[in-house]
């Protein structure tokens, strides 16, 4: 029996727009074991992303309870949140946010310099970073400047960037998005990968065939979870990209 | 929609603008108060000379002498239009008492006179003319009362030779010759009835007289040979040396001004930054605009009415706020003067006109950025597709530095333009200081002692009364030393004392003559002075001469000069030149071996005194107050303190650094402030980033504040090396006008300078920028989805 990394339970979300009450995310509720890897679909404005940051720590939530790897998120100050998400969770976004001032090796080395998780020398730092990288087949990128780089090769690097600590949990926000069809699917073949070799992931996805990458789906309306649907992994890509739009066309998409 | 655009940038950016505008406000209140304030001071001193009545010359002869009346000597000449004199009597600073006790910060030297005996204009603190004073009343010169703390109503003892008057302080009054800080010597107008009862006295009759004239002439050589005449002459100036007396006013007005234009260079560069993040930031707005077609000068024109706004109502503010200012700056220049111009609104509102017309010239400068956006930065979020501008400098995996100090030192690093822009601005602020630090310390330092025309003593005794004791003959300047010697003997303190002579005398060369005083003294070694050039005089008939002087008769090394001195003329070779402050450069030395009549002393020194046991300071300082009390004095000074009672500049520099300080030091907090919000604006998806990837709120901050703290270390490093010679190339043309020609070697307070004031600028700064970095609190990890 695989254990739960994430434990949502009854989660809100609610926002004060111009005194008017906007409640994005109403009780919601679902686990993630550890292993899985899963997506979260839904129409624009659903709340896909804003469920994405609360559970992950990186927004507060209005009410529930969200266990990452059995610590309640929601009794964490700041600094224990900061602390959870350097050490213990990945992030990549849909832009490829990077320090614009730093190489691309030092983008994917900050983290661990920053973090005390793992003891180890800036040398090893450095030449876990180039491991990771030769990995994800960047290698021959690491000591340019973001500028030089292409879209597909920087989200590769943030990829390695949300790697760097060894984290539980990797969460990614659309990390297709702005890549066209060919570095897209780079991407997701690096994300499978790391997830066949064991991390867990979370990712919010409009792309269907990306979502067909996974071992579930949530499926998110208007702030609640509409549905949830398994996929068989074993099945060709194609036959689960059909079925998992078969499915969405059930539920309204 | 432009209005809209402005509508919505004013909102958004309200800290910015309203630092922006406090800049504006700044730089036009002291651009348009210092302007004031140096047209008050520099045509001020011609305005306050006409009104008091100042001709072309003025002399003060003692009536006392044997020679010839001066107003005989000036009845003969052709050259003489005409002249007008006022008795009056000299004392000095042991016949005054204040409520009984002493009075403080007397100057060695000051006149009674009647009410209405006036020939010159005197004003009171309404600057209206003192005409008349009743009896048991007295009006003093206002430097006097500002320094011993003399107010209305306060009794003064006038007590000359036993004839004792109690006199109630009845108000100030304005001297436009004598009452400026380098000249003063205090004034006291007394009712007729008041006059005569000192004139009564046979001895103040036969010591004390004397008789200043007001002289109109086209040629100042024709008093000059009245003077080689006439004995007696105690001082004698022409009228442009009466305004260089005003030059640590004047100098004090500059250095204000020199502030003023300091905080508008401020201002630009914040502008120029300010500018060029909005428009950085606005590239989506920008792009927008010349898509629909709309043309750079008008998108340019935008932003010009934005800053137009403000720089015009920062300069009716300023305007406004420059009247109570630049009064206050007054009457810190000149609080004894009757200063003013004849059109201050009209300066006022030329400057203020002036501060918004540079700032809309360099914001047209500073708008040309717009041009370079296109309207594919509004599709590409800023980015044009072209990539070849490196950012980083140095490496995260070859550094040994944690991260926020490598981000911190990184950011500084990659933004050399922005760094050194910063640098300088920290750097000139912290410089600023440290000049003026430096200055008020070496005029508060026995550095200056040369200039003042001696060498350093252990304590400096200023009392006169026995030098008009020398004068009539009672007594010789060996006898009055060893009186002082036998008491402070008596009293613990065996020493030695001598006392510098300044005798009048009439210098001639090639035809020019000039009345100087020279400075004797028998019993130090004329080499142990400093000269500028040549070699110390070393036989009776050598002197040195003082460059002012050297300059007026065409004098130099190796020349004979003619002297008349003790009614005789004699010749004398020039072996040196020497800087001195007395008389403004119109000096000289005897050497000590010259024999001088002692009688013909105008004036002296203070008696300096040297003891034989070699005392540490804390000994002298202990000695200082025995003597202060012995001879019921407080012109006591160590050579320091001697040297700032003679320069009296040190205090108006002391009080323009202090002034400077608070003004660098709002001026750094400012900038740190604008600059930081700026970063943050411009770095919001850095700082959501560092967030999401684990950074706590407190390496966020840390990272901020750092970039400021590493900027502003280098800056006050720089700014601690360049303060020698930048306190040299800004300092040395003042001293030169106070005599110091060749310059001088400043004195520092190391701990001041290198440790205070550095210390106060990163505090500044680091207050600055914590503050305002305090705000990426606000920006949350999630923002990462909301950054364009």
């Amino acid at each position: 029996m695989t254990n739960t990394i994430l434990d949502v339970k009854d989660l809100c979300k609610t926002y004060i727009i111009n005194k008017r009450q906007n409640n994005v995310l109403r009780n919601v509720s679902f686990q993630i074991s550890e292993g899985e890897m899963v997506a979260v679909m839904g129409p624009s404005g659903s709340g896909k992303s804003t469920l994405l940051y609360t559970v992950s720590g990186m927004d507060r939530m209005t009410a529930g309870k969200v266990d990452f790897c059995g610590k309640d998120i929601s009794s964490l100050n700041d600094n224990a949140l900061a602390k959870m998400r350097l050490d213990d969770m990945g992030f990549i976004f849909q832009q490829m946010y990077m320090m614009k001032n730093l190489s691309v090796i030092d983008n994917i080395i900050l983290p661990a310099v920053k973090s005390d998780k793992i003891k180890e020398s800036r040398k090893e730092t450095v030449s876990r970073a180039r491991e990771l990288m030769q990995k994800l087949g960047i290698s021959d990128t690491a000591d340019n400047d973001i500028n030089e780089v292409s879209g597909g090769q920087l989200q590769r690097a943030c990829i390695c960037r949300s790697m760097i600590n060894r984290p539980q949990m990797i969460f990614a926000d659309e990390p297709t998005g702005a890549l066209n069809r060919a570095s897209s699917d780079e991407v997701m073949d690096e994300l499978e990968k790391l997830n066949s070799e064991g991390t867990t992931l979370m990712l919010v996805t409009h792309d269907s065939k990306v979502a067909a990458r996974c071992s579930r789906v949530l499926f998110i309306v208007d702030g609640n979870i509409k549905g949830e649907y398994n996929i068989k992994r074993e099945k060709p890509l194609r036959d689960r990209e059909r079925e998992l739009n078969n499915w969405l066309l059930e539920m309204g998409w | 929609m432009y209005f809209n655009i402005l509508k919505k940038d004013l909102r958004r950016k309200k800290t910015v603008n309203l630092i922006i505008l406090v800049f504006v406000i700044l730089s036009a209140m002291f651009f348009s108060s210092s302007v004031n304030n140096i047209v008050s001071v520099m045509g001020g001193v011609d305005r306050f000379l006409d009104m008091a009545g100042m001709k072309d010359y003025f002399v003060i002869m003692s009536e006392s002498g044997d020679g010839e009346p001066l107003s005989r000597l000036l009845d003969e000449s052709d050259e003489i239009k005409g002249y007008e004199s006022e008795p009056f009597l000299l004392g000095d600073a042991e016949m005054l008492r204040l409520n009984g006790g002493i009075m403080e910060n007397t100057g060695s030297m000051c006149m009674v006179m009647s009410a209405d005996e006036m020939c010159m204009t005197y004003f009171d603190k309404n600057d209206e003319p003192i005409t008349s004073v009743d009896e048991g009343k007295v009006m003093l010169t206002a430097s006097l009362a500002a320094k011993a703390d003399i107010k209305e109503g306060d009794t003064i003892t006038i007590d000359m030779f036993g004839e004792k008057l109690d006199l109630e302080m009845a108000g100030i009054c304005k001297d436009a010759i004598l009452g400026n800080e380098m000249t003063d010597s205090p004034r006291f107008i007394l009712s007729p009835a008041d006059y005569a009862k000192l004139y009564s006295n046979e001895t103040v009759r036969r010591t004390s007289r004397c008789v200043s004239y007001i002289i109109e002439t086209d040629n100042a050589d024709a008093v000059e040979k009245a003077l080689s005449s006439s004995d007696g002459c105690i001082l004698d100036f022409s009228r442009s040396l009466v305004k260089i007396t005003y030059v640590i006013g004047i100098s004090v007005a500059a250095i204000v001004m020199a502030v003023s234009l300091f905080l508008i260079a401020i201002s630009f560069v914040v502008l120029r930054f300010t500018i060029g993040f909005t428009i950085q930031e606005e590239f989506r707005e920008i792009g927008v605009m010349k898509a629909i077609g709309i043309k750079n000068s008008s998108i340019r024109l935008l932003y010009l009415t934005k800053y137009l706004g403000i720089a015009l109502i920062g300069s009716v503010i300023g305007f406004f706020a420059a009247i109570p200012f630049g009064k206050m700056l007054l009457d810190s220049v000149g609080g004894n003067m009757v200063l003013g111009n004849d059109q201050p609104v009209l300066i006022g509102i030329l400057c203020s006109a002036a501060v918004v017309a540079v700032i809309l010239i360099f914001c047209w400068s500073c708008t040309s950025k717009v041009k370079k956006l296109s309207p594919i930065d509004a599709v590409r979020n800023g980015q044009t597709g072209e990539r070849f501008r490196k950012h980083r400098s140095m490496s995260l995996s070859r550094s040994r530095l944690r991260a926020s100090g490598f981000l911190a030192l990184n950011d500084v690093l990659s933004n050399p333009k922005q760094s050194a822009i910063l640098t300088i601005v920290f750097t000139l602020c912290a410089l600023l200081v440290m000049v003026l630090s430096s200055t008020s310390k070496t005029l508060a330092s026995d550095e200056l002692l040369y200039i003042i025309g001696t060498t350093k003593s252990d304590v400096y005794l200023d009392i006169h009364s026995s030098t008009r004791e020398i004068q009539n003959e009672i007594k010789t300047f060996s006898e009055v030393e060893s009186e002082i010697e036998d008491t402070l003997a008596e009293n613990g303190m065996p020493c030695k004392v001598y006392t510098e002579g300044f005798y009048s005398v009439s210098v001639e060369s090639g035809g020019n003559t000039s009345t100087c005083r020279f400075l004797y003294c028998p019993d130090t070694d004329t080499a142990d002075y400093v000269y500028g050039s040549g070699t110390p005089p070393q036989y009776p008939n050598e002197i040195a001469l003082g460059y002012a002087a050297a300059k007026e008769i065409g004098a130099d090394v190796g020349d004979t000069v003619d002297i008349t001195v003790n009614g005789k003329k004699e010749q004398f070779i020039v072996t040196a030149l020497m800087d001195s402050m007395s008389n403004l450069g119109k000096c000289g030395r005897f050497h000590s071996s010259y024999e001088i009549d002692e009688s013909s002393v105008i004036n002296t020194m203070a008696h300096q005194i040297t003891f034989n046991d070699h005392p540490d300071d804390k000994t002298i300082h202990e000695r200082i107050e025995k003597i202060k009390d012995i001879y019921f004095t407080n012109r006591v000074f160590d050579s320091a303190g001697y040297v700032d009672d003679s320069t009296k500049a040190s205090g108006a520099v002391a009080g323009v650094k202090d002034l400077t300080m608070i003004l660098s030091v709002l001026i750094i907090i400012l900038i740190s402030i604008l600059l930081e919000r700026s970063f943050i604006s411009r770095e919001k998806a850095e700082i959501a980033l560092e967030k999401a990837i684990g950074f706590k709120n407190r390496s966020v901050i840390w990272t901020h504040v750092l970039r400021f703290i590493i900027i502003a270390a280098v800056s006050v490093v720089i700014a601690a090396l360049l303060s020698s010679p930048a306190t040299e190339l800004i300092m040395d043309p003042l001293f030169a006008l106070l005599g110091a020609v060749k310059g001088l070697k400043y004195d520092i307070a190391p701990v001041e300078m290198f440790v205070i004031y550095p210390l106060i600028v990163l505090s500044a700064v680091t207050a600055g920028a914590f503050f305002t970095a305090l705000s990426t609190n606000r920006i949350k990890a999630s923002d990462t989805s909301n950054i364009e």
